[in-house]
């Protein structure tokens, strides 16, 4: 039997005291794909921030469970050990700091004593780049300093390869690429599909081209408003959103 | 404007015309003891106030001159050529009409009253050491607010002035406000009542009409809690081939919730050394703005400061310099960061040409126990030609973790492309190039009032005259 | 150096209002307290390598100066008059080092210099001369247990050379150390200058750099480690006395502990040196209550047609990139490391060398997981 990774009940999140998430709920089970849609300002990236704990979002009411365990009680590093995965829309820069480095702590940090050698890090590293088209002088460059929009989202994939999580948010990973940056990215989503949950948050049913959810979430000031199958998708792209609206 | 235009409007130094002195009483040149003793007996002081004029005396004869800043330029000033105190009229009228008609000439032709009619809430003029001429609308009068000159404040409020004088600026801070302390006479003094809103600009206009003369106001502004006021100065002084002092203390209290504006455009003519001390001290969630403009004198030592005293204080500081032929604009602002969440923006402009120097000197220290405070410095200067100078000198000191401090600071000159771009919409090269100095001070003449911003673009236009070589 | 050298004797000392002294006093960091004396004090120990171990090459000559060396070599940058400069010249008493790189020689490897700072107090007087055309890597290695070292080296680029130097120091956490620098950059010449700062207790650095001709280019990248006690007080000067040319000065100092930061530059573009391009920019990063950073990038511009642009800034810990990090199972702890390495690795971006950014990233690791945990 599936189990249960992520359940969000009648959530509410604000931002600086302005309500942005107004009552959403959502279950995930292992294996499952799920792609919440919707436009700009709906509170999708307000949802992938709060996942993860970012510190600025305050859920004042409704509850997150995360393979059973109340996510308020874990800290942002907490969260990644026990698998959570955020692909950020906008990754940080961190001048200084060599991707390689920044790869091998991360892998460390989180697959703890599990992690890979020294040797076996190497042979997974270059595996991961191969399937990425990502040329090796990536590593020596300091993170996402200087990157094009298509490397920071490579970097972001392929983070999520290294890191084996058991659930990847995907916060518009797929905007602002071109289609072969868009075809990488959607191989290394099914890669990890096969294991893991997956929530693919964007505004574009190109990505779903690619890969296959298999329940779609539109989502409006806060909510989710339908939910539906893959071919939900294709229903937004033609008629948009506003049939959606009360 | 059209350069004959701006020669119209301004004159050659508009206001370098003077009229013959008419002193009532005057002293020798020099300072002495007895001369200190002498001002505070004239003006029937209290004892108290004798006493602290002498004791400022004293530090100030034993205090060497500064070692930094221009001191070619400081050490060419000859303290006993200065006549110390000057009366021009036995008493400070409040009817226009009763000033001395030479008096009313000068500040007709300087455009004041005229000025108040329009936009005041209330005027001070000055003229040599004492206000001449005093007035405030009726209905800021009925809220209680006090605006007084200095010495009328001092015998009418002796108590309030007693409880503030000398606690934002020690006659000991350094050596020109001990001088200020111990000859003082003149400046304005502000009470803004509890909650009390002036919305109108207060304005002070200060001249120095005689040869050698020093000019010491001392101005006291307190902004109960919650009040807020706007106070405007001008300066000016006629053109004489012999060099003047003029040396100001000024300190601002703003109590909790308060906000001071002290906005300035000083031009004295430029054989005036312009040696001034300004601070403020804002307590929780006051607000001080020192809008600060130099355009004249020959050299201005001035450092307007802000002391961010109680939390969640904030200074604002907007200063613009025009350094022309041998003049020197030391100036820059020093904020001290002493409470938690305090903030403070500070935006210097200069512009220096024909040899003219710019300085900008700033210090912005955070202290170990305010957390949270932000800072923000930005320094610009704008070179017109290559025989002029620029310098900048940013102190930054942080004692602790949790502050943003920032401070960026760039030269630059006027670019060929913008003088081309101007030239081909039919504008001449010294137009354009007026336009582009005006354009570079905008940040500091859309803070002041109307009045004040006409007359200081009308300024640069000249001062753009000949200025392409 | 230009004009008369002054005397120590002959020099008052600087007090507080004295720019360059503000922050550290001069009794703080002299040998031995007594501010009248010229200590005798023994050189510190020297050799020459390559970069991986090796011997020298042949061309390269490494050997103590002669009293003519010290005359040829005499940098115009270092100052005639500045206690600290005269003071250091004075105890090494012309025992000096010279390394001379013969014109068009280009080095197919960094050099690198060991210093061994003995126990006591201990000087080092340096004299790099590079010939015209030559190109040159250098890192210099500055360890020991001394209570004192003092540092003076005059270095002099040539005409079209190229020199790119690393000074790194890991004195013992209780050492002072002075440093002083004049270094004089010929016309169409280059000298990259990096300093990474981990060692010692209190230090005071004073560089000169005087770009003499037209086309030289300057820059300098400086990272500082502060923790614990540790008090580092770096002086900037460069001049541009002549025009086309460029400067640049990147300074990170990394604010832990109890530390006190200092950096202060003096960016002077004479009258005349039109067209130069120079910049300065001092970054804090406070990540403790207890530390102190100190910043004044001075600027005095007597040219028009210049671009001069500098910038201080001092922040704690970025919160979005520790959240990007901690997204990635990176504890609290952790996340401040990386960001600090990171940030002080920063300020060698656009150092040129490679083989050198390489070795100076290898010595701040092992500095910032193991020396730290002595």
């Amino acid at each position: 039997m599936p189990e249960t990774l992520l359940l969000i009940s009648d959530l509410h999140v604000s931002v600086d005291g302005t309500p942005i998430i107004k009552g959403l709920s959502l279950e995930i089970m292992a294996g499952e794909v799920h792609a919440i849609m919707g436009r700009n300002g709906a509170g999708k990236s307000t949802l992938a921030y709060v996942l993860m704990g970012h510190p600025a979002y305050e859920i004042t009411s409704g509850e997150i469970y995360y393979l059973g365990i109340p996510l308020a009680e874990l800290e942002v590093h907490q969260r990644a050990k026990l698998g959570m995965f955020l692909s950020f829309q906008y990754p940080q820069a961190i001048p200084g700091v060599q991707v390689g480095t920044f790869l091998r702590k991360s892998v460390q940090a989180i697959r703890g004593e599990n992690a890979p050698s020294a040797r076996e890090f190497r042979v997974e590293l270059n595996e991961s780049l191969k399937k990425l088209g990502v040329e090796k002088s990536f590593l020596p460059r300091y993170v996402n300093d200087g990157f094009s929009g298509g490397e920071k989202k490579r970097l972001e994939i392929l983070q999520m390869l290294l890191l084996k999580p058991q659930l990847a948010i995907l916060d518009e990973t797929d905007s602002g690429l071109d289609v072969d940056a868009l075809r990488t990215v959607a191989e290394g989503i099914n890669e990890i599909a096969k294991t893991a949950g997956c929530l693919i948050i964007t505004h574009y049913q190109r990505l779903l081209n690619h890969v296959n959810p298999d329940y779609i979430h539109i989502m409006i000031d806060g909510k989710i408003v339908k939910t539906g199958e893959a071919d939900l998708a294709l229903v937004i792209e033609e008629k948009g959103y506003d049939w959606l609206e009360v | 404007m059209s350069k004959q235009g701006a020669r119209d409007a301004v004159g050659e130094y508009q206001y370098g015309f003077h009229d013959p002195e008419n002193a009532s009483v005057r002293f020798d040149k020099g300072l002495s003891e007895q001369v200190v003793r002498d001002i505070s007996k004239l003006k029937n002081e209290p004892q108290w106030m004798t006493d602290i004029r002498l004791k400022a005396y004293h530090h100030y004869e034993g205090r060497p001159m500064p070692d930094w800043g221009n001191s070619e330029m400081l050490n060419g000033i000859n303290f006993d050529s200065v006549t110390y105190f000057l009366r021009s009229s036995e008493r400070t009228e409040n009817n226009w009409d009763d000033v001395p008609d030479d008096i009313k000439h000068t500040f007709d032709r300087l455009g004041i009253p005229e000025a108040e009619q329009k936009w005041l809430g209330g005027v001070t003029a000055q003229y040599e050491s004492e206000a001449v001429y005093h007035s405030i609308r009726e209905d800021l009068e009925a809220q209680g607010v006090i605006f007084l000159d200095m010495d009328s404040g001092l015998r009418e409020y002796p108590e309030i002035v007693k409880k503030y004088f000398c606690t934002v600026v020690p006659y000991s801070d350094n050596k020109f406000s001990a001088l200020n302390t111990a000859v003082w006479s003149g400046g304005s003094f502000i009470y803004v009542p509890k909650g009390v809103q002036v919305e109108m600009p207060v304005q002070a206009y200060f001249r120095i009409n005689a040869k050698n003369m020093g000019q010491f106001e001392r101005t006291l502004i307190i902004a109960d809690e919650g009040s807020s006021i706007n106070y405007v100065e001008g300066c000016t002084a006629p053109t004489y081939s012999t060099e003047s002092l003029h040396s100001a203390v000024v300190e601002l209290i703003a109590m909790k919730g308060a906000k001071i504006r002290y906005s300035t455009v000083q031009n004295w003519s430029t054989n005036v050394y312009n040696l001034v001390t300004k601070r403020g001290v804002a307590n929780e969630n006051a607000t001080i703005e020192w809008i600060d403009g130099n355009i004249g004198s020959k050299l201005t030592m001035k450092y307007p400061a802000v002391i961010l005293k109680g939390e969640g204080a904030h200074a604002e500081v907007i200063s613009v310099a025009y350094s022309g032929e041998g003049q020197h604009q030391d100036a820059g602002t020093k904020i001290h960061h002493l409470a938690s969440k305090t903030t403070s923006n500070i935006l210097a402009k200069s512009i220096s040409k024909n040899g003219g120097r710019s300085s900008y000197r700033g210090l912005v220290n955070v202290a170990p126990k305010a957390k949270n405070c932000k800072v923000n410095v930005v320094c610009d200067a704008l070179m017109l030609d290559e025989d002029s100078r620029s310098d900048t000198y940013p102190t930054m000191e942080v004692a602790n973790a949790t502050c943003n401090v920032t401070h960026e600071a760039s030269v630059s000159k006027v670019s060929g492309e913008q003088l081309f771009y101007l030239m081909t919409r039919g504008h001449s090269e010294e137009e354009a190039m007026a336009m582009i100095v005006n354009g570079f001070f905008e940040p500091f003449t859309r803070e002041l009032p109307m009045e004040y911003a006409v007359e200081l673009n009308r300024l640069l236009e000249l001062e753009m005259e000949g200025a392409i070589g | 150096m230009s004009g008369e050298v002054q005397q120590y004797s002959a020099i008052s000392i600087p007090n507080r209002s004295d720019h360059l002294w503000r922050y550290t006093s001069w009794q703080s960091v002299h040998p031995t307290g007594d501010l009248l004396e010229v200590p005798i004090i023994p050189v510190a120990e020297i050799r020459l390598l390559n970069l991986d171990g090796t011997l020298p090459p042949s061309e390269v000559t490494f050997r103590p100066a002669l009293p003519q060396d010290l005359e040829d070599l005499s940098s115009n940058a270092l100052s005639t008059s500045e206690i600290s400069s005269v003071f250091l010249r004075e105890v090494a008493a012309g025992r000096a080092h010279l390394l001379d790189i013969p014109s068009g020689w280009v080095g197919s490897q960094a050099l690198m210099i060991e210093i061994n700072a003995l126990e006591g107090a201990s000087i080092q007087h340096l004299l790099i001369n590079v010939g015209k055309e030559a190109q040159f890597e250098l890192t210099t290695a500055i360890r020991g247990k001394a209570d004192w070292f003092g540092l003076l080296r005059e270095i002099s680029v040539g005409k079209g050379a190229v020199f790119r130097d690393l000074i790194y120091n890991r004195l013992s956490s209780t050492s002072t150390f002075v440093r002083n620098e004049g270094v004089d950059v010929s016309r169409d010449a280059c000298f990259n200058g990096a300093t990474l700062s981990l060692g010692g207790n209190r230090l005071k650095t004073d560089l000169r750099h005087e770009l003499l001709g037209s086309g030289a280019e300057l820059s300098l990248h400086v990272g500082v480690h502060g923790n614990e006690q540790r008090q580092d007080d770096h002086h900037f000067v460069i001049n541009h006395p002549v025009g086309q040319n460029q400067s640049k000065l990147v300074m990170h100092s990394a604010c832990d502990g109890r530390s006190k930061n200092v950096g202060t530059g003096r960016l002077v573009i004479a009258e005349g040196a039109q067209r130069c391009d120079a910049g300065q920019v001092f970054k804090n990063l406070l990540l403790s209550d207890k530390a102190e950073a100190d910043s004044i990038p001075e600027l005095e511009v007597f040219a028009d047609d210049v671009s001069a642009a500098h910038g201080a800034a001092s922040a704690p810990l970025d919160p979005e990139q520790v959240f990007y990090l901690e997204s990635r199972g990176l504890g609290p702890q952790m996340a401040k490391d990386l960001l600090t390495e990171g940030f002080l690795m920063d300020a060698f971006t656009g150092f040129k060398s490679e083989s050198l950014v390489n070795y100076l990233r290898t010595r701040l690791l092992v500095h910032l997981d193991c020396d730290l945990i002595e």
